[in-house]
C-alpha cells in the first residue's frame, strides 16, 4: 500500500511537470488524484479496512501526498499564468490600422443652432411655443399694426394661399396667438419656418427660419430688452462680443431697434461679411406697440413689453462660416457631415 | 435713396468724415447700405481745349490732338472718337497719377510724341461711361482743376429709409436729423422769388373735384423758357444720386424732389386745353398714355389730372406724354400738389407702376412743403432755363390741414425707456427735431407735430423720437429682476428632441427641405388620384412652378435628396426629416399642419472596413430601426401589417399599427416606377411616421421591474412551419402557451430548401424559461416546453425538426 502510494506520488509529480499550457489539464489531474473518485481518495477510502496502526501510517502518507499534489498544482498554475502573461505581452498589434467606423448621423446645422438658442432662452426662463405656418392676414399683419395699405407691407414679399390667407412672413403672429390665449406676465420664444417670395440667391431663400421673442410684464423697459439681447448674443457667440442697438422701424414695436453684434469675423475692423461696417445686423427688436396690446385686449397703461426676432439661417451662417443660404436646403451629405 | 456728402453739407455744416457721418446716420435709424467715394485720385487733372484733331500718320485708329490748357499747348495722341476741334475736355499731364496707380508720362506712340492723356468719365471714376472723352461745357475755364469743376471728391451714400420716415426721403430731411443730433443749425435752400400778383388767375384755372384725394393743389406758370441740357453741376448731381439728366426743366423738378422731398411736375402749358386743370377721379376704363410710353387702363378709384379734353397726368405717379416738356416747349405749367397717400399707393400697386414721385406720395408728403417746393423749382428753372414767371400762384387748398397735437406724459417716457429724463430735456430734444413743445404745469408736454412728420400721431411715437436723440447707446442695459414663471414641459418638443437624437444615434443625417411641392412632383410620384394631390394646398403666387403647392408628404423632397447625393457618388445614405405637411381641411379657414417624420435609406448598413464587409440595408434593417424607436418610446402594442400606400412596393412594405387598428406610419421599399423616375440605381427603403401619433401613444413614465434572481434555462428548437403561417403567429402562440415563465423568445435562423418539404420553412428559436419565484427544474421546463411544441403542432401543423 505504501509502495502504491509512493508510485502515485511519482506519477502525479511527473504528470504535473509535463503540463505545458492548458490550465484545464491542472483540473484533470486534480480530479484524477484528488477528486471524489480520485486515486488518492480511493486509497483513503479503503483505509477503514486497515489496522489502526497501518491506518495511521498510510493515512499520514496519503495526506502528505495529497498536500504535495495540491501544492504542486498551485505552483504549476502560477507558472502557467506567468507563461500566459508572457505570451500575451508578446502580442503586438499594428495600432495604426483603422478602427471600426461607428455609424452615427448628425443633426442639421439649423437644428443645432436652434437647440442652442432654445437652451439659452430656457435658461433665461422663457417658454417655447409654436404657431401655424399658414396664417390669416389678420395675425400676420393687421393685429401686428400693419394695415393693408401700409407701406410697411412692401418690406415683406408675401405668398398668398387665398384671399386673407398667407404663408406667414414672420414668426410674429405667434405673439398675437399667445397673448390672446394667456394673461401676462409672459416670456416666450417662438421658433419656426417663415416664407417670403423673394428671388432665391445667396442670401435669400423663400423658406427660412426665424425665432421670435416676447416679454410682457409690469415695469418692463427698453433697458431690459437691451440686457436680454446682450445676454443672448454673448451666450451664442462668446463672452466678449459687443452688441449695439440702433433705431429702426417695425410696425409692431415702438421704439424699434436693430440689434447688431460686432462682426465676429473681423472683430469690428470691417470685412466683406459685415460690408465694411464692423457690425452685423442680426435681430429686429423693440417695445411692444400699444396698438398690438389693444388688438389682444391688453391694457397698454398697465402692461409694457418687448419683442425681438431674427433669422436663424443668418445666425448659423455667421457661426459656422457659411456664405450661401441655399446650402442649408440642398442636403448634400458632404455639407451635413461637417456639423 | 442716394445722397451725397457735399450736397448734405450745403444745409448743415457738420464736422464729420464720411465714415463718421455714416455712423451717425445709423445711430439715428437711417441705415447706410453702401458708401462710394467718387473722384478720388484725379488730383492734377485739368481742363483743356482741343485746338486741332489730325489723323495719326501710322495708326488708323488713333488721332493726334493739340490741346490748350490756358498756359501751354500739348501734343496728345488719342484713341477716342467722340471729340472734335473746340471741345473742352479733362487732361492729365505728366506726373498725374490716375486711379489704379496709372502714372502719366510723355511717351512715343508709334512715332508720335504724346505728352498726356485726355480722359473719359470712367477714367476719372465719376461714372461708368467709357464710350468716349468726357466733353465739358464750352465755357469751362481752361487750366482749372477738374475736381473743382465737378465738385469732387464726394461720397455717395445709399440710404435705407424705413417706411415711417418719408421726411428723410430728401436731402434736407436727412440734414435736419443730423442737425438735431449734433445740435447745430440747419438751413433750407434760399428761394429767390418775388411773385405775388394775381396775373396767373387770368392765365390758368384749377378745379379740384375730389378734395379728399387731393387736399391741396398749387400751380405756377413760367413763360419763354429755353429748354436745353442742364448745367454740368446739376447733371452731375442727379447722376450721382442715380437719376438720369433729361433737360433743364425736368432736371430742375427732379433736383427739387431730391432736395426737398416733394414731387413736382412740369407740363407744357400750351398743350393744356383751355389752360384749365381739373383734378378728378378717372372714368372706368379710361385710357391714359404715360411718359413711359405705356397706355394704362384706369379705374374709377384712381385720381387723374386732366385738362378740358384729356387726362394729362396720373396724379402723383406719372405725367402724360400728351403734355410733356420737350425741346420745343416755350411755356411751362408747374404742379405741386398734396395727394392722399393710400389712394396713390393703391393706384401704383394696381397698375404695377412705381416712381420716385409715387414712392414719396404713398409714404406721406408734407402739405406745407408743397408750397416751398414750387417756389424753389420755379426760381431754379428761371435761373437755368430763363423765362419770366407769371405773377402769382394758384393755391387750391379747400380745407386747411390742422397740425396734430399730442399730450406727452413725462412718466410714460420713463416707464417705457427706463431712464430718468426731465421735461426740460425732452423739450430741447423735440424742438431740435422741429416739434413745438410746451411744458405744462402737471409735468405733461403739449407737443405740436410739424407737417413733415405726419406719421407721428401718438405719445409712443414721441417717446421713440426722444430715445433716438437721447441715443440708444446711452440707455444702459438693466438685468430684469423678474420672478420666475412656471411652465409645464412641452411634451411635443421633448419628443422631437428625443426622436431626432434617436435617428442621429442610428446613423441617420437630418435633412431640412422647403415646404413646397409641385404639380410635376405629384405626377412624378404618381399620386394625382390620391389625397396627396387632392388635399394639397395651392400657393396663389408661387415663385415658380416648382413651388406651386405646399407639400403633403416629406418623401418627395427626400427622394430628391437621395437622387442628388447618388449623383455625387454617395450611395450609402440614411436620411430623415421632421417637418410639417399641409392638408386642406373641410370647413376650415386654415389647412391642417401635420408634423411628419420621414426618411430613406440605401446602400451599405455600415461602413465596410478591413475586418468586416458590411451588408446592404433591406426591409428588415429599416424595420429594426423603427421598432427600436417604438420601443424606445415605450410603445408596446404595435404591430406591422402587410401593405401600404402607392409610394411603396406592395410586397415589400408594411403599415405600422397601434391599438389594434390605428395606422401611425408605414415603411418599405420605394415603388419601382418611382425609383426609376428618380434614377435610383440601388434599392431605396423609406418610412413615414406621424409625430402626433407617436406623441399620443408614447409612454414617458418609466417604472423599474425587478430582475429575476433565479437561473434561466434555454431550449433551442427548429420548427418546420407551413409557409402561410407568419413568424408573428408562431411567436404569439409560443408566448401565449408558455405564459410568464417564457422570459425571451429569439429567432436565430430562417431556412428553406434542402431537407425542408415544399411549402414549409424552418424557423429556429431559442426560448428562454425563467421564473421570478423559483429555480425551475429540468422536469418543469421540459413540461412547459413540450406544451408549447404541442400547441404549435395542433394549431399550425408545425413539425419539429430533429437536430
Ligand atoms: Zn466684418
Amino acid at each position: 500500500m505504501e509502495k502504491e502510494l509512493e508510485k502515485l506520488r511519482e506519477t502525479a509529480k511527473k504528470e504535473i511537470a509535463q503540463i505545458k499550457e492548458k490550465k484545464e489539464d491542472l483540473e484533470l489531474i486534480r480530479v484524477k488524484y484528488l477528486g471524489r473518485k480520485g486515486l488518492v481518495t480511493k486509497i483513503l477510502r479503503i483505509m477503514k479496512d486497515l489496522s489502526p496502526q497501518e491506518r495511521k501510517i498510510i493515512g499520514k502518507l496519503a495526506n502528505e501526498i495529497k498536500e504535495e499534489i495540491n501544492l504542486l498544482l498551485s505552483l504549476k498554475q502560477e507558472e502557467l499564468k506567468q507563461l500566459i502573461y508572457k505570451k500575451d505581452l508578446k502580442e503586438d498589434l499594428d495600432i495604426t490600422l483603422p478602427g471600426k467606423p461607428l455609424v452615427r448621423g448628425k443633426l442639421h446645422p439649423l437644428t443645432k443652432i436652434l437647440e442652442e438658442i432654445k437652451v439659452i432662452f430656457e435658461r433665461l426662463n422663457f417658454d417655447i411655443v409654436e404657431g401655424p405656418e399658414v396664417e390669416t392676414e389678420y395675425y400676420n399683419f393687421e393685429a401686428l399694426n400693419t394695415p393693408e395699405d401700409h407701406p410697411a407691407r412692401d418690406m415683406q414679399a408675401t405668398f398668398y394661399i387665398s384671399d386673407g390667407i398667407v404663408l406667414r412672413t414672420q414668426t410674429s403672429p405667434v405673439q398675437i396667438r399667445v397673448m390672446e390665449k394667456n394673461t401676462p406676465p409672459l416670456r416666450i420664444i417662438a421658433p419656426g419656418r417663415c416664407y417670403r417670395s423673394d428671388a432665391i440667391d445667396a442670401s435669400h431663400s423663400p423658406v427660412f427660419h426665424q425665432v421670435e421673442g416676447l416679454v410682457v410684464g409690469k415695469e418692463i423697459t427698453f433697458r431690459h430688452l437691451k440686457s436680454i439681447m446682450k445676454m443672448f448674443f454673448r451666450q451664442l457667440f462668446g463672452e466678449d462680443i459687443e452688441i449695439r442697438l440702433t433705431p429702426s422701424f417695425f410696425p409692431f414695436t415702438e421704439p424699434s431697434a436693430e440689434v447688431s453684434v460686432c462682426c465676429v469675423l473681423c472683430k469690428g475692423k470691417g470685412c466683406s461679411v459685415c460690408q465694411q461696417t464692423g457690425w452685423l445686423e442680426l435681430f429686429g427688436a423693440g417695445m411692444v406697440d400699444p396698438n398690438v396690446f389693444k388688438a389682444v385686449g391688453y391694457d397698454p397703461e398697465k402692461w409694457t413689453g418687448f419683442a425681438f426676432g431674427g433669422g436663424i439661417e443668418r445666425l448659423a451662417m455667421i457661426k459656422y462660416g457659411i456664405s450661401d443660404i441655399r446650402l442649408f436646403y440642398e442636403n448634400d451629405l458632404r455639407f451635413l457631415k461637417q456639423f | 435713396m442716394k445722397i451725397t456728402y457735399r450736397w448734405l453739407k450745403e444745409y448743415v455744416d457738420f464736422d464729420l468724415s464720411a465714415e463718421q457721418l455714416a455712423d451717425k446716420l445709423v445711430s439715428l435709424g437711417i441705415n447706410v447700405e453702401s458708401m462710394q467715394s467718387i473722384g478720388e485720385g484725379i488730383d492734377g487733372v485739368i481742363v483743356g481745349k482741343i485746338l486741332s484733331v489730325e489723323a495719326h500718320p501710322h495708326a488708323e485708329r488713333l488721332t493726334v490732338c493739340k490741346v490748350d490748357t490756358g498756359k501751354e499747348e500739348y501734343n496728345i495722341v488719342c484713341g477716342a472718337k467722340n471729340m472734335k476741334q473746340g471741345d473742352v475736355v479733362p487732361v492729365a499731364l505728366e506726373g498725374v497719377v490716375l486711379s489704379e496707380n496709372k502714372l502719366i508720362k510723355p511717351v512715343n506712340i508709334r512715332g508720335v510724341k504724346s505728352e498726356g492723356m485726355m480722359c473719359s468719365a470712367k477714367e476719372l471714376g465719376v461714372s461708368d461711361d467709357a464710350a468716349g472723352l468726357f466733353i465739358l461745357p464750352e465755357k469751362t475755364p481752361l487750366g482749372k482743376e477738374i475736381k473743382e469743376v465737378l465738385s469732387l471728391p464726394d461720397v455717395v451714400f445709399d440710404l435705407e429709409i424705413t417706411p415711417n420716415r418719408p421726411d428723410c426721403l430728401s436731402v434736407i430731411g436727412v440734414a435736419r436729423e443730423i442737425a438735431a443730433v449734433l445740435n447745430i443749425p440747419f438751413k433750407l435752400p434760399e428761394i429767390k422769388l418775388k411773385s405775388t400778383g394775381k396775373e396767373i388767375e387770368k392765365q390758368l384755372q384749377v378745379t379740384i373735384k375730389d378734395s379728399l384725394l387731393c387736399p391741396r393743389y398749387l400751380a405756377r406758370v413760367i413763360r419763354n423758357v429755353k429748354v436745353s441740357s442742364s448745367p454740368l453741376w446739376l447733371q452731375r448731381r442727379l447722376e450721382m444720386v442715380g437719376l438720369r439728366a433729361i433737360n433743364n426743366v425736368v432736371d430742375a423738378t427732379n433736383y427739387v424732389l431730391m432736395e426737398l422731398g416733394h414731387p413736382l411736375h412740369a407740363f407744357d402749358y400750351d398743350l393744356i386745353s383751355n389752360h384749365h386743370i381739373i383734378v378728378r377721379r378717372a372714368e372706368e376704363k379710361e385710357k391714359f398714355g404715360a411718359l413711359d410710353e405705356v397706355e394704362y387702363t384706369l379705374t374709377k378709384d384712381m385720381l387723374v389730372i386732366t385738362d378740358d379734353n384729356k387726362a394729362v397726368a396720373l396724379a402723383g405717379i406719372m405725367g402724360g406724354s400728351n403734355s410733356q416738356v420737350s425741346e420745343g416747349t416755350c411755356n411751362l405749367l408747374i404742379e405741386s400738389a398734396y395727394f392722399d397717400a393710400i389712394n396713390i399707393r393703391r393706384t401704383s400697386k394696381k397698375l404695377g407702376l412705381s416712381t420716385e414721385s409715387s414712392y414719396r406720395f404713398e409714404r406721406g408728403t408734407d402739405f406745407e412743403m408743397a408750397e416751398k417746393a414750387i417756389n424753389r423749382v420755379t426760381s431754379l428753372i428761371k435761373e437755368i432755363a430763363g423765362g419770366e414767371v407769371v405773377e402769382g400762384i394758384i393755391d387750391q387748398y379747400p380745407q386747411k390741414i390742422v397740425p396734430q397735437q399730442i399730450i406727452l406724459r413725462l412718466e410714460q417716457v420713463n416707464r417705457i425707456l427706463g431712464i430718468e429724463i426731465s421735461g426740460k430735456q425732452i423739450q430741447v430734444f423735440l424742438k431740435r427735431l422741429g416739434f413745438e413743445c410746451n411744458l405744462e404745469k402737471n409735468s405733461n408736454l403739449k407737443v405740436v407735430v410739424p407737417a413733415f412728420r405726419r406719421e407721428v400721431s401718438r405719445e409712443i411715437d414721441l417717446i421713440e423720437e426722444i430715445a433716438r436723440i437721447y441715443k440708444y447707446d446711452e440707455i444702459s442695459p438693466a438685468v430684469p429682476q423678474w420672478k420666475s414663471l412656471e411652465y409645464s414641459p412641452n411634451q411635443e418638443f421633448l419628443l422631437e428632441r428625443e426622436v431626432k437624437n434617436f435617428f442621429v444615434g442610428a446613423g441617420f443625417y437630418e435633412v431640412i427641405n422647403y415646404s413646397f411641392s409641385s404639380e410635376d412632383e405629384f405626377k412624378k410620384l404618381g399620386v394625382e388620384d390620391s389625397f396627396y394631390y387632392t388635399k394639397a394646398v395651392k400657393v396663389k403666387n408661387p415663385l415658380s412652378r416648382e413651388y406651386g403647392f405646399l407639400r403633403t408628404t416629406l418623401l418627395g423632397n427626400i427622394f430628391e435628396n437621395i437622387s442628388k447625393n447618388i449623383s455625387y457618388n454617395l450611395y450609402n445614405l440614411k436620411l430623415f426629416e421632421l417637418g410639417k405637411v399641409f392638408l386642406t381641411k373641410e370647413n376650415n379657414l386654415l389647412p391642417e399642419e401635420k408634423k411628419m417624420l420621414s426618411g430613406a435609406i440605401c446602400g451599405m448598413a455600415e461602413e465596410s472596413y478591413w475586418q468586416k464587409k458590411s451588408n446592404e440595408v433591406d426591409f428588415h434593417y429599416l424595420k429594426g430601426v423603427l421598432v427600436s424607436l417604438l420601443e424606445n418610446l415605450e410603445i408596446k402594442n404595435y404591430k406591422m401589417e402587410k401593405g401600404s400606400n402607392i409610394l411603396f412596393h406592395p410586397g415589400q412594405s408594411a403599415k405600422i399599427i397601434i391599438n389594434g387598428n390605428q395606422q401611425i406610419g408605414q415603411l418599405g421599399k420605394v415603388f419601382p416606377w418611382i425609383a426609376e423616375k428618380y434614377n435610383f440605381d440601388l434599392p431605396v427603403y423609406i418610412f413615414e411616421l406621424s409625430l402626433g401619433a407617436l406623441l399620443k401613444s408614447q409612454n414617458t413614465k418609466r417604472r423599474y421591474l425587478p430582475v429575476s434572481k433565479y437561473p434561466a434555462v434555454t431550449r433551442d428548437v427548429a420548427l418546420v412551419v407551413p409557409k402561410e403561417i407568419s413568424y408573428f403567429q408562431v411567436s404569439s402562440q409560443i408566448k401565449k402557451t408558455g405564459g410568464e415563465v417564457i422570459s425571451q423568445i429569439k429567432l436565430f435562423d430562417v431556412y428553406q430548401g434542402k431537407q425542408i418539404d415544399e411549402g414549409y420553412r424552418s424557423l429556429a428559436y431559442s426560448i428562454v424559461y425563467q421564473s421570478k419565484e423559483k429555480t425551475l427544474t429540468d422536469k418543469e421546463v421540459n413540461f412547459i416546453h413540450n406544451d408549447v411544441l404541442q400547441s404549435l403542432k395542433e394549431n399550425f401543423k408545425v413539425k419539429i425538426r430533429d437536430k
